[in-house]
């Protein structure tokens, strides 16, 4: 429970937004926001007074930092660059079609996409995306199958935006269900670095690779799995590994 | 919100009560994360999403042991796993849990709206005489404590957040009347 007393609110707000607060206290204040929620107007409101304030002030602030991308690993390029060179000369050539199974069974619901409601701030959802996330709670309430054929309806109705979510969606959802054909088949309507960035963007590569080598279509596995060989993520020794085995049977 | 309401919303599933829940918390972490930890949109979702997701299992497995904890531990992991992702990715734009968080300047200007602050200038135009000087004076002076405005203006130190909780509150109301949306 917080500690804040439920009087100081805009006091601590006041505090907060003159960086008066340690980390401490700053993440106090945001349990604060999470309890109870309706404060949170009061810290925009006051926030944009204090904004006010600095602008009338003529005060430039720190501008925010740009997101600096640190080298890759250099060993595990080069050791993907090697596996990578290998596999095209051995690509075309016929190889052994011993099973490789995807590297996991299930994929975590907390995968899924919602309707971008932190975005549109407090704005009401539109229809759509309204049973969007109705769809949502759904699937993780554990009705799958329905959340498919909902997604499914819905799909004539959605922009270009919303698709590549239901298609995504579609995509882990079948899968756990043991569609796989259905898993990949939605998969491939999905532009993955076009349509998400950073770590969802590596995720989607990461279901798309695992939902393929599902159907035993190892050419598309491969296209995902060098993508995610390249990239130091989570998913990168997933990717290595399978780039590996795949060569390995391919030699035989 | 109360616990007891938030783990009878959650073990009900997909009630209209848990899903105004799950906006507000979703909303709240993802502001959380951006402002003071510079996450970018995506990561912020995907970060409050995990936070809740894991919430609401622990919640329907019964293995919440500090029920009274819910919000501190999702808070926190929130930002487990966007330390997590930056860490694994490599990224550079918020390094580890022994820095403070990012400058405030930073964290206000990214929990202001564009749309948002023009109208809330507008709502400061339409106060009162008395809550407009009131509130003029505070933002002429953007470091004075309450203590020197309650000596200022003849009133209890009390008085002077009693004063500004109000004017707060009704620039809340104004500003969501004109957007037409809560702020």
């Amino acid at each position: 429970m917080s500690k804040i007393p439920p009087g100081d609110i805009v006091k601590q707000i006041d505090e907060y937004l003159k960086g008066r607060l340690d980390k401490k206290e700053t993440d106090e204040l945001w349990e604060y926001m999470l309890e109870n929620p309706e404060f949170y107007k009061y810290l925009k409101i006051q926030a944009g007074l204090r904004k006010k304030q600095m602008d009338d002030k003529n005060d430039p602030g720190n501008k925010p930092g740009k997101m600096v991308k640190e080298d890759k690993k250099p060993w595990l390029v080069a050791l993907a660059a090697v596996i990578l060179i290998t596999l095209m000369f051995n690509f075309f050539r016929s190889g052994n079609d011993a099973e490789i199974n995807p590297v996991t069974d299930s994929i975590p619901l907390a995968y899924l996409i919602t309707p971008e409601v932190e975005r549109s701030s407090d704005e009401a959802l539109s229809v759509l995306e309204s049973r969007l996330m109705d769809i949502y709670f759904d699937a993780v309430s554990g009705s799958a199958e329905h959340a498919i054929a909902q997604y499914k309806e819905l799909l004539p109705q959605a922009d270009d935006t919303e698709k590549q979510t239901i298609y995504y969606n579609l995509g882990v959802l079948n899968f756990n269900a043991g569609n796989y054909t259905a898993s990949a088949h939605a998969l491939e309507n999905v532009g993955c670095e076009a349509s998400f960035n950073n770590v969802r963007a590596d995720r989607c590569l990461w279901i798309k690779m695992n939902s393929f080598l599902a159907v035993d279509d190892r050419n598309e596995a491969t296209v995902y799995a060098q993508k995610l060989a390249e990239i130091s993520s989570s998913y990168q020794e997933d990717a290595i590994n399978l780039l590996g085995q795949i060569n390995s049977q391919t030699e035989e | 919100m109360d616990y007891t309401k938030l783990v009878t919303a959650i073990k009900k599933g997909s009630g209209d009560e848990f899903r105004v829940l799950y906006t507000d918390t979703f909303k709240i972490l993802c502001s959380y994360l951006r402002s003071t930890m510079r996450a970018d949109h995506q990561d912020a979702e995907d970060c409050a999403q995990h936070a809740i997701m894991n919430a609401v299992e622990r919640i329907q497995s019964n293995a919440i042991r500090e029920p009274d904890s819910i919000y501190s531990y999702m808070l926190q992991s929130a930002r487990n796993r966007y330390l997590r992702i930056q860490y694994e990715n490599k990224r550079s734009n918020y390094q580890d849990n022994m820095e403070p968080y990012v400058p405030i300047e930073e964290q206000i200007d990214s929990l202001v709206d564009k749309e948002e602050q023009k109208a809330l200038s507008e709502c400061l135009e339409n106060l009162s005489e008395e809550s407009r000087s009131f509130i003029d004076y505070w933002l002429s002076y953007p470091d004075i404590h309450a203590g020197d405005i309650a000596e200022e203006m003849g009133i209890s130190v009390n008085n002077v957040w009693i004063r500004k909780h109000r004017i707060v509150k009704k620039l809340a109301e104004c500003v969501k009347k004109k957007i037409g949306k809560k702020v």
